[in-house]
């Protein structure tokens, strides 16, 4: 992934798509509001 | 000639707070700085970025960088200081290391054998879990061969594993720690089973072996991202 998605992602300009991810990636995607 | 060994380089950064609260066209310009600053820095084979956001409260975001020693290395990482980028990113941990061969593979030789390696050949993982080690002084009383055997021990329970990649650099003299170990993997369970089952196969003599594993940092590679407007 570029390096800027990690950051976008941590400046909340974007959110990981949780529907399609895996049980961790839902777990945090719920605790992080994304 | 021996083949050069690489210099890895772990950057976690930490998205000061207030940061959170700007416009949107404010952080969009900060990502658009982080990206210059990546690309005005040292260039190497690897450049990776994974997310710790959800994971960690300490860190937000991880470069993972591997060089060529005799090439511009990654040694001095992410130069976020003198950097606008400066003003919004502070390094939370940093971690120096390099490849090297594993002292205690002996003629035991496979394909692309973790321990050999003197490159970083990152699988692409969805997640990645990194920590800086440090053994405690009696695993370096223990005779050579004894050291040995547990190793090799350590390396058949990693085959069961095939599914999550190690990838271990020393940092012996270059930085706090002796090593930093990279698990990649796309299901963090593996990755947990693995760790139970060394930690529970460890012989007395090396039973917490270990003085010093932590921060154990878990990130993963954010999937597609979709945008959100705020």
């Amino acid at each position: 992934m570029p390096p800027a998605d990690a950051l976008q992602l941590a400046l909340g300009l974007s959110a990981p798509e949780a529907a399609e991810a895996d049980d961790l990636q839902r777990q945090v995607s719920l605790i992080s509001g994304g | 000639m021996a083949e050069a060994r690489q210099v890895v380089k772990y950057t976690f950064l930490k998205v000061e707070a207030p940061v959170l609260s700007w416009p949107a066209e404010e952080r969009e310009a900060a990502v658009r700085e982080f990206t210059e600053l990546l690309e005005a820095g040292p260039t190497g084979e690897t450049l990776l970025a994974y997310s710790t956001v959800g994971l960690r409260g300490d860190c937000d975001v991880l470069i993972w960088q591997a060089a060529d020693n005799r090439r511009r290395h990654p040694a001095g990482g992410i130069a976020v200081a003198g950097h606008p980028a400066g003003a919004y990113l502070r390094v939370a941990h940093s971690f120096l290391a390099m490849m090297k061969p594993s002292p205690y593979l002996g003629r035991h030789k496979h394909p692309d054998q973790e321990g050999r390696r003197t490159r970083l050949k990152p699988a692409g993982g969805r997640y990645l879990f990194v920590y800086p080690m440090v053994k405690k002084r009696i695993w370096y009383r223990l005779p050579y061969e004894r050291r040995k055997a547990m190793m090799v021990e350590h390396f058949a329970i990693g085959h069961r594993y095939p599914q999550v990649k190690i990838n271990t650099a020393y940092s012996f003299g270059l930085d706090d720690q002796e090593f930093v170990v990279a698990f990649e993997c796309d299901q963090p369970a593996a990755f947990l089973d693995l760790v139970m089952e060394l930690g529970s196969r460890r012989r007395a003599a090396t039973r917490n072996a270990r003085r010093r594993s932590s921060p154990a940092c878990s990130c993963r590679r954010p999937m597609p991202c979709s945008s959100r407007s705020a």
